[in-house]
């Protein structure tokens, strides 16, 4: 297990859901997954209105958001978009892992500040490599930018 | 031009004779007071004399007047029954003066009584209608009357008459008669100053009595004379100059011997002829005359020749030597002027400036020469055209270059100039003359002309006013060079241009329609792509879901409950994993296929040996196990996008690598083939000697999932070559292959070798 720091998974394919759930734990990613269904879902997590919520209510920031970009509402390049401009979550390390290997969406992502972008392979043994590696760096190896807010003991 | 002397010497002469001038008068003055004087002495002398003659006649009539006032009365005394008595009146005049020629009583009725002397015609003779007779029945007084010739004398008297009255009764008429005689010693009886005459005239102008040469005036009616036409307009003693008796032109004086019956009786004119009174100044004048002559020749002579010596010999001198330069002679020089000191100065500076007159003529020559030359020289014609704008004055030789036409005779008939010109630019030259006139400057002008062989030129010319020193008009001074040359490669050029602008026109027309057609083609294409990309993009992205779904599930199938299942299950689930792996290529390939479309171009130079040694490095590091002979030519060049053309030789390579995988000796070979069709368009090629195919199918190999193997024998998704295809024709070129089943197969394409941006878009 490494820390016990959140991941975000933003994903609408209840199938990729599972086999990421799946793949994390055959990866030994034990950090807690909170899975959002669509763009709005994940905006109204992650940059939640104040008029909604009491003092001290913010939530904890994740410390790695799992961004799909083929979402139903609100597309991911959006999200990230939103994500990017607001100073709480501007640097929280967001890696996009869709089937897309369009260049516009590498070009946007890259341009809006994505910190890595991986295509899930079809192999499922890939995937689960793919997974795993990603948790390990982001969670372990990476340092997270100062005064975030988000690391927590 | 000559010196005229006569005019300078005329006019010095006529300076001194106008000096002369006021003594002349002053001697003129002199003369006249001479004559105001003779005339003044002279009318004095003439006119006392005429005071006389007037005072004798005043007596004589007073005289006679008494006597036939006393004979009156002696008749009418005697007088017996209205019969006058004969007796007694010749008794009364036996104391009769000598001066009647006759005294004869006529009665009331004119018939006369008596007579002194006898009457031819007898005694009963009736002179009722005398003359006399009416004066005195009339007038009932004395009366003096013109001269006539008497009835009864036959000869000339001057007629008297007195009435005979008793009381105021009318009885009759006297006659006395008077010889002429009688007058004449009136006359003779006053001394007459030296020269002068006198005349008695009666009232009607008959010279009654003169007091010299009385021979042929006496008797005569002078009335017409100007000297007593003169004096008859008097009406008091007067003095006057008049031509008179014998036409002689004297000085009179003149009086009236006056009498209450018949007004004037005598008419009194003493004269002396000018020449007598004006004799001493006369002489004096013509002394005077002689003197001012000789006075003025004097001067004349004296000034003519000082004139000559002093003046017009020096002059002519020097006239001599200006005709000598005139004439051109520029050695001329006056020599040394003797005489007045302006002359002297006069001649040094003449010769002064003659020196500096050679100097100028000289230069001036030279200078004329220079550009005699210069203008014989250039290649243009030069012409003067005479004043009236017609007719040429000069003409420059080169004329005949221009027009093959010798210049006298244009010199001498413009009209062969004229005609040579066509009536348009005959027209716009007269126009050219009047615009320089007007606003005296240089104007210019192209004229076509005829030549003389009749083939046409183009003449440039230029033509402005020449004047003269005093600013008149010399003429016009012209120019003309031959242009036709230019003029014509000018026609050609222009002719090319508007060949060319409507060969522009026409192909710019096909172009923009054809342009436009590609456009409405290329928007039908990228719509098309678009539609195809999307569809391509969204398959495939949609379909990988599943897929990975499938092959993900299927292996936690595996992983978890391998053990439920037995080895046909295990088996199945394989194929399942198998099938799912090959859709996932084949779906990546598409992707491919449709990114190579997409993608937009940067094109840059692309060391081919290179990047083929990278893929054939992966190739080999991917399957360990193959033992490859891979050539690849050296310094292999090609111009294009980085990223396609690796997608590129990954696939031709890949191809090569996996069909020579049968073979126990697998050779691959990449390089230039040596004699490119097309300079730019290099050929590049791929051998290996791997399965190979049958050329009947080689049109197929291109196109998309078109595969001439079993999955089985070869793995692919028979998209590789579409994509090379696509990459080749993407980059402008062309790709084909040569193969043969169990030999090997060659593949060829072209790639530019030139820098050039080759179309981006799909």
């Amino acid at each position: 297990m490494i820390g016990n720091q959140t991941i975000l998974l933003v994903e609408d394919n209840d199938d990729d859901v599972e086999l990421t759930l799946r793949a994390l734990r055959d990866g030994l990613i034990a950090n807690d997954l909170i899975v959002v269904r669509d763009g709005l879902e994940a905006l109204d997590y992650l940059i939640p209105d104040k008029k909604d919520l009491g003092k001290n209510e913010m939530p904890h920031l994740p410390a790695l958001i799992l961004l799909d970009l083929s979402l139903p509402k609100v597309g991911g390049i959006e999200v990230l978009r939103q994500l990017r401009a607001n100073d709480r979550t501007s640097s929280v390390p967001t890696v996009i892992l869709t089937s897309s290997l369009r260049e516009d969406d590498l070009a946007k992502s890259y341009s809006l500040g994505a910190n890595s972008y991986v295509r899930k392979p079809i192999n499922f043994k890939d995937f689960v490599e793919v997974v795993r590696q990603l948790g390990l760096y982001w969670l372990l190896i990476n340092e997270p930018p100062p005064g975030g807010g988000f690391r927590q003991s | 031009m000559r010196l005229s002397g006569g005019g300078l010497r005329f006019r010095l002469t006529s300076l001194l004779v106008i000096a002369l001038l006021p003594l002349v008068v002053v001697i003129g003055v002199f003369v006249s007071t001479r004559y105001d004087v003779a005339r003044r002495e002279g009318r004095g002398e003439i006119e006392k004399a005429a005071e006389m003659l007037k005072a004798r006649h005043d007596i004589w009539l007073a005289r006679t007047e008494g006597f036939l006032t006393s004979l009156s009365s002696v008749l009418t005394a005697t007088t017996m029954d209205g019969t006058p008595q004969c007796d007694a009146f010749q008794r009364a005049l036996a104391t009769t003066p000598e001066s009647f020629a006759n005294v004869v009583v006529a009665d009331s009725n004119g018939d006369i009584k008596c007579s002194a002397e006898p009457i031819p015609g007898g005694i009963s003779t009736n002179v009722a209608d005398r003359p006399s007779f009416k004066a005195v029945r009339d007038g009932r007084s004395f009366q003096v009357l013109t001269l006539g010739e008497g009835l009864v004398l036959g000869h000339q008297y001057l007629p008297i008459a007195f009435p005979w009255l008793d009381g105021d009764r009318f009885l009759g008429v006297i006659f006395a008669p008077v010889e002429l005689g009688e007058l004449s010693g009136i006359i003779r009886s006053v001394a007459m100053p030296e020269g002068s005459s006198a005349t008695v005239y009666d009232q009607g102008g008959t010279v009654a009595a003169r007091n010299v040469d009385e021979g042929p005036f006496v008797g005569t009616d002078q009335s017409d004379q100007e000297a007593f036409v003169a004096a008859s307009d008097f009406t008091k003693p007067s003095s006057f100059e008049a031509k008179g008796l014998g036409g002689v032109r004297r000085l009179y004086a003149t009086s009236f011997v006056e009498h209450v019956g018949s007004g004037k009786a005598f008419i009194i004119l003493v004269g002396t002829p000018v020449s007598v009174v004006y004799k001493g100044a006369n002489q004096l004048r013509a002394a005077t005359i002689v003197g001012v002559s000789v006075l003025v020749a004097l001067v004349v002579i004296a000034s003519f020749t000082g004139a000559h010596l002093l003046v017009l010999r020096p002059i002519s001198a020097l006239q001599g030597v200006v005709r000598r330069l005139a004439d051109g002679d520029m050695s001329a020089r006056p020599g040394e002027i003797k005489g007045a000191g302006e002359l002297r100065a006069l001649g040094v500076s003449f010769g002064d400036m003659t020196e500096a007159l050679q100097d100028r003529a000289t230069k001036l020559e030279t200078s004329e020469r220079r550009f005699r030359t210069m203008i014989e020289t250039i290649p243009a014609a030069t012409f003067l055209v005479s004043a009236e704008g017609e007719r040429f004055k000069e003409m420059s030789i080169q004329i005949t270059t221009l027009l093959g036409i010798d210049p006298a005779l244009i010199l001498a008939d413009p009209q062969i100039a004229y005609d040579r010109i066509g009536e348009g630019d005959l027209l716009r030259w007269r126009a050219a003359i009047d615009e320089c006139l007007e606003l005296e400057t240089s104007v210019g002008l192209d004229i076509a002309f005829q030549r003389a062989d009749e083939t046409w030129g183009w003449l440039r010319t230029h033509i402005r006013p020449s004047r003269n020193a005093d600013g008149s008009l010399l003429g016009f001074q012209g120019v003309a060079f031959d242009i036709s040359d230019r003029v014509e490669a000018q026609h050609e050029l222009a002719q090319m241009n508007a060949v060319l602008e409507e060969r522009v026109k026409s192909r710019t027309a096909e172009l923009s329609s054809l342009n436009l057609e590609l456009v409405r083609l290329n928007n039908g294409l990228m719509n098309a792509n678009e539609e195809l990309e999307a569809f391509s993009y969204s398959v495939s992205h949609d379909l990988r879901a599943p897929l990975r779904g499938i092959s993900g599930f299927a292996q936690l199938l595996e992983m978890d409950h391998a053990k439920q299942l037995d080895e046909e299950g295990l088996r199945l689930l394989g194929r399942v994993q198998g099938a799912a792996m090959r859709m996932g290529v084949l779906i990546d390939d598409l992707l491919g296929l449709t990114q190579v479309g997409k993608s937009s171009m940067s094109i840059e130079q692309i060391n081919l040996t290179q990047m083929a040694h990278e893929v054939v490095e992966s190739l080999a590091a991917s399957d360990p196990g193959r033992s490859v002979k891979v050539d690849i030519q050296d310094g292999l060049i090609a111009y294009g996008d980085h990223s396609m053309v690796r997608v590129l030789l990954d696939n031709l390579l890949g191809n090569a690598w996996k069909f020579t995988g049968k073979k126990s000796v697998a050779h691959i070979e990449l390089g230039a083939s040596s004699e490119p069709d097309e300079p730019r368009w290099q050929v590049f090629f791929l051998r290996d000697n791997g399965a190979g195919f049958d050329v009947a199918y080689v049109d197929k190999i291109f196109h998309p999932f078109q595969r001439l193997h079993t999955v089985e024998e070869f793995e692919g998704t028979g998209i590789g070559l579409a994509i090379v295809n696509r990459i080749i024709v993407r980059h402008g070129g062309r790709v084909w292959a040569t193969s043969e089943l169990g030999k090997g197969t060659t593949v060829f394409f072209q790639m530019d070798q030139m820098p050039n941006k080759i179309e981006s878009s799909q």
